[in-house]
């Protein structure tokens, strides 16, 4: 399967699920309009009824956050770094609940969206921690490129070849986390659709795919990758570009912005699809064999190896196994 | 040779090389050395002839020194045990220490010293603190006599790290030879009797010497290319052994620096004040000191660049940065009265040596691809602006780190402003600018400071011992921004002619002298015409915070009021009824409505400011009112014919140190556009980085 194929595979079948898509966008945005509304409760309690409000209008004044912290006795004494972390640790939990769902769906082909967030959540969670430690060891190999780097010309005077060394182990560092999040996505789709509870042996064999593959598999990674920063990128220029000086402006941005919001989680959903499809496009049919009878050995419900050219498990037009 | 002959000889060792125009200092020091890099065991070995002349009143029968390399010898230094080996974001090197050993100290022509040195430690209990030696005179030192030295030393110089050391073959070579302390007679600053002063070497500290003369040769490579103190005399070749003597000469500074490096650009270019400034803005500047411009003309100076070569396209915003400096110090405080000032590059990997002065040399530092905003030009401006303050004013940077840093934050900050305006935010990564990238807002250096001052957490006063602050980030910020907000809100308080003035009374009264923080104030005060000591005694020796904030606004429609009245001998009582019939028929003739507003001020802080409050109107009307602050709240009342718009307390924001200014004012309307805006743009952030 080309590149190409898999994103119009992909695309097609997410536009078959385009709910999961609002269902995604429903629940970032009320996320996000949660811990943008405590932000904003802090603001305006200091500043709805200040004249330095309408002074910071127009450019945002660093004194009033410097002040800020310093009311609350300094940055770490101040109760938002611990709000801020657990948000986070709360959205991260959240995500993984959601992501089951996703793989199960768009990965697997299954209609049940939430019973695939309950059934995968523990999967995806052991997947994460996994994969966690491919990322420390992804930044390690790049901290030891950067080594040997310093190695080279450490003690020299000229700049230059530092910083190019420094660029190429930021390169090796986005690129070993790229594969990581690449080889967990397919991993995350393999135990959904082999209904597996074997994360690292998920993890271990999206790497041996990847390696094997990988101008497919990074390929399309890469051209998902540049589909979801347009949206990005559109929001970011028509963000710095547009002048909000009246409230019908900040309606007018605040509607296109939510729309570069929503085509980013579209984006962002099709890496699943189309990974899926183009994992499903590289797997022999022999190979799935070996994990089929592990997991039967671990009581795992064993899916039916699909035979070459036997419709996708994950099109909902052919019968289930 | 007789006391007194020997006295009169060596005096005259102090007087210039090229004696005739009258000294700037009183020139208490002479050093003569000769000093020899070995860049393979990273050593210079020194010979240093130096005459101290005793200006006190006082029999003096002991010397002292600063060894201040030893600072960096091992861990247990006084300086690393408080800097924990890290200091300006650089970490010391564990495998190259630096050290400094006298090998040889004699009275020139008389007896041996070197088993008489001991080392003391005055400022705290670390005995294994070597940064300060005190040797006792077999004879002392008469008043207004003096002594020479004949001291040998050799310097190991640490790989580079809190200002100075190597980095390969770059040699910034600072606080390397032995350095006699000040003697302060009874009076001199704050000496009750007369004793030396000659602290130990701290993290947090930098240095004070007294004036005099520098005649320096170094002897180096060929290869290397070298900058120094003062104005080179010579450099004599030898070709055989493949090295080159460079002679430099200065009088009227307090310390020696030097650097070398085979990779040096040297470049070259003079600050021209005919072509440099404009005549406009000689005017302007004469206009605010009350002086004829014909007193702020500017000598020309010889610009001395050493350039990494990988930095050659920096050259022109680093000499422009330095003509700026030049420039703005020269008109508003005085003239730069040296012949050169020399501007240091250090290569990459040797940011520890950046951003320093010496005398007629500082330190800069620039990156191979630094960005259009990256801040350097400011730390040329600063370093620059030390030669005033640290420089030609030459306080205790040990115990009044306020008067260099701290005023030269304010000046420099000005001097930006006045040369570049608002700015970027200097946060960049590989070279993009993030703050214009971004759309961060620009800063000018009020904005600056004041964001950093608010977090002193009232833990110290601006004057204190360097080392004795609550922790380094306090040092940092009572010494550079606190002190930039402080002077700062003195000249919105005073006014910008007065502060002018003052400004340049203090340099022009305190040159080559060792003022104190007391002196500043007299400056002020008398200067000003004002007496000024309860804005020092609450913002620089004390630890008080401003904070004024509007307490409550009241503004209420005055209506027809119910009751009974005693009119014209006879009970009225005015019902509800009747009040409804006189409101409408006020409605009707249109009678203007009239508003009782009353406001609060409150003072949250302890420190006492006079404040404005500026009151508008819905109609425009504005009404101001001055209070001087003591109280903790102040009621105003008043009876008008439109609605509060808006209560502002400092409109003019001119007591930068007020510590909330959010709460400074109240504005009826609710800001409905600017908390929308956020929102919307928060909430957008967010959704955009959550996955």
């Amino acid at each position: 399967m080309t590149i190409a194929n898999a994103m119009r595979e992909g695309a097609r079948r997410l536009a078959a699920e385009l709910w999961i898509v609002l269902l995604l966008y429903a629940v970032t945005t009320a996320f996000a309009l949660a811990a943008a509304g405590m932000a904003i409760g802090i603001a305006a309690a200091s500043l709805a009824h200040s004249t330095l409000a309408a002074k910071m209008a127009g450019s945002f004044d660093i004194e009033w956050v410097s002040e800020l912290i310093a009311a609350h006795g300094g940055l770490l004494a101040a109760p938002w770094p611990a709000a801020i972390v657990a948000g986070c640790a709360l959205f991260a939990v959240l995500y993984l609940f959601l992501l089951g769902g996703v793989v199960e769906v768009l990965g697997a082909g299954r209609r049940d969206f939430f019973a695939g967030c309950g059934k995968n959540f523990w999967r995806l969670a052991r997947l994460s921690v996994w994969s966690g430690i491919a990322c420390v060891l992804a930044l390690a190999v790049a901290g030891a490129v950067g080594g040997i780097g310093r190695k080279i010309w450490g003690n020299g005077s000229e700049a230059a070849p530092l910083i190019y060394w420094g660029w190429f182990r930021l390169a090796v560092a986005l690129g070993g986390l790229a594969v990581v999040n690449a080889a967990f996505d397919y991993a995350a789709l393999r135990m959904a659709i082999d209904d597996s509870r074997r994360s690292l042996r998920a993890l271990l064999g999206a790497f041996r795919l990847l390696l094997r593959r990988p101008v497919r598999t990074l390929g399309l990674y890469a051209a998902l990758t540049l589909i979801l920063l347009v949206p990005v990128l559109a929001g970011f220029v028509i963000s710095r570009a547009a002048a909000q000086t009246s409230i019908a402006a900040v309606a007018v941005l605040f509607v296109v912005r939510q729309a570069a919001v929503l085509a980013k989680t579209w984006a962002w959903l099709l890496f699943f699809p189309a990974q899926a499809a183009m994992w499903k496009a590289l797997q022999p049919a022999q190979e799935m064999a070996p994990a089929a009878a592990e997991d039967a050995i671990a009581g795992a419900e064993v899916p039916l190896p699909p035979a070459e050219d036997a419709p996708p498990a994950w099109d909902t037009e052919a019968p289930l196994p | 040779m007789s006391s007194s002959g020997r006295a009169l000889a060596l005096a005259a060792l102090l007087l210039p090389a090229g004696a005739g125009a009258a000294p700037l200092s009183n020139r208490i020091v002479s050093y003569r050395i000769q000093a020899q890099l070995d860049p393979a065991i990273h050593t210079v070995t020194g010979h240093e002839t130096l005459t101290w002349r005793n200006d006190s009143p006082d029999t003096v029968g002991e010397l002292r020194f600063h060894l201040y390399l030893n600072a960096f010898q091992n861990e247990k230094s006084s300086f690393m045990r408080e800097s924990g080996g890290q200091l300006r974001g650089d970490r010391a090197s564990k495998d190259s220490w630096g050290w400094i050993d006298v090998k040889r100290m004699r009275i020139v022509d008389g007896a041996d010293l070197t088993g008489a040195i001991r080392y003391l430690h005055p400022d705290d209990d670390n005995a294994d603190d070597r940064t300060v030696i005190a040797v006792a005179l077999p004879r002392p030192v008469a008043p207004g006599g003096a002594i020479a030295l004949d001291i040998l030393f050799v310097s190991r110089m640490p790989k580079v790290f809190a200002r100075t050391g190597y980095h390969n073959d770059f040699y910034m070579v600072g606080q390397w030879f032995p350095k006699i302390g000040v003697y302060e007679k009874a009076g001199d600053r704050y000496a009750k009797t007369g004793a030396w002063n000659c602290h130990q070497f701290h993290a947090t500290t930098e240095f004070f010497a007294d004036y005099g003369v520098y005649d320096v040769s170094l002897t180096v490579p060929s290869s290397y290319v070298v900058g120094a103190t003062g104005v080179r005399q010579s450099a004599v070749q030898d070709a055989q052994h493949h090295i080159t003597t460079y002679r430099y000469y200065q009088e009227d500074v307090h310390d020696f620096s030097w650097t070398a490096s085979p990779h040096f650009l040297a470049m070259e270019r003079e600050f021209d004040p005919a072509r440099a400034v404009k005549p406009a803005e000689v005017a302007q500047t004469a206009r605010l000191l009350g002086r004829p411009p014909a007193d702020l003309a500017l000598p020309r100076v010889r610009m001395i660049l050493l350039l990494q070569p990988e930095h050659r396209g920096q050259a022109e915003r680093q000499f422009r940065a330095l003509e700026n400096a030049i420039q703005w110090f020269g008109l508003w405080y005085g003239a730069y009265p040296y012949q050169t000032i020399t501007l240091v590059d250090p290569p990459y990997g040797a940011s520890g040596a950046g951003g320093m002065e010496y005398p007629t040399l500082i330190t800069g530092g620039t990156n191979w691809w630094p960005g259009p905003n990256d801040g350097s030009e400011e730390v040329v401006v600063h370093e620059f602006g030390h030669q005033y303050w640290y420089g030609m004013v030459g306080t205790n940077e040990f115990e009044e780190s306020w008067l260099d840093e701290g005023f030269n934050t304010y000046s420099t900050g000005k001097v930006m402003d006045a040369a570049y305006g608002m700015r970027d935010l200097p946060l960049s990564a590989f070279g993009i600018p993030l703050g214009r990238l971004l759309g961060l807002p620009q800063v000018d250096s009020d904005i600056i400071n004041r964001s950093v001052y608010v977090q002193y957490g009232k833990y110290d006063p601006v004057v204190r011992n360097g080392w004795q602050y609550y922790d380094q980030f306090r040092y940092g910020i009572n010494s550079y921004m606190r002190p930039g907000v402080l002077l700062r809100t003195l000249e919105n308080h005073l006014g910008a002619p007065a502060m002018a003035r003052i400004m340049r009374a203090w340099f022009e009264r305190y040159r080559f002298h060792h003022p104190t923080s007391i002196d500043f104030e007299r400056t002020v005060n008398e200067v000003s015409g004002r007496d000024m000591t309860w804005f020092f005694d609450q913002f620089v020796f004390g630890t008080n915070a401003v904070n004024y904030r509007v307490g409550s606004v009241a503004c209420d429609r005055i209506g027809t009021m119910l009751g009974s009245y005693l009119e014209n001998g006879r009970r009225v009582t005015v019902t509800e009824e009747e009040a409804d019939r006189i409101e409408k028929e006020r409605e009707r003739k249109h009678t203007p409505d009239q508003y009782h507003i009353a406001v609060k001020l409150v003072r949250d802080g302890e420190a006492v400011f006079p404040v404005e409050m500026k009151m508008t109107l819905a109609n425009g009307e504005t009404v101001r009112e001055q209070w001087d602050g003591r109280d903790r709240w102040v009621k105003y009342e008043y009876t008008k014919p439109a609605r509060l718009k808006t209560v502002e307390i400092d409109p003019e924001r001119k007591v930068l140190l007020d510590m909330n200014l959010a709460d400074n004012s109240y504005t009826a309307e609710t800001a409905w556009l600017p908390l929308s805006k956020w929102s919307s743009n928060l909430l957008y952030w967010i959704q955009m980085v959550l996955p």
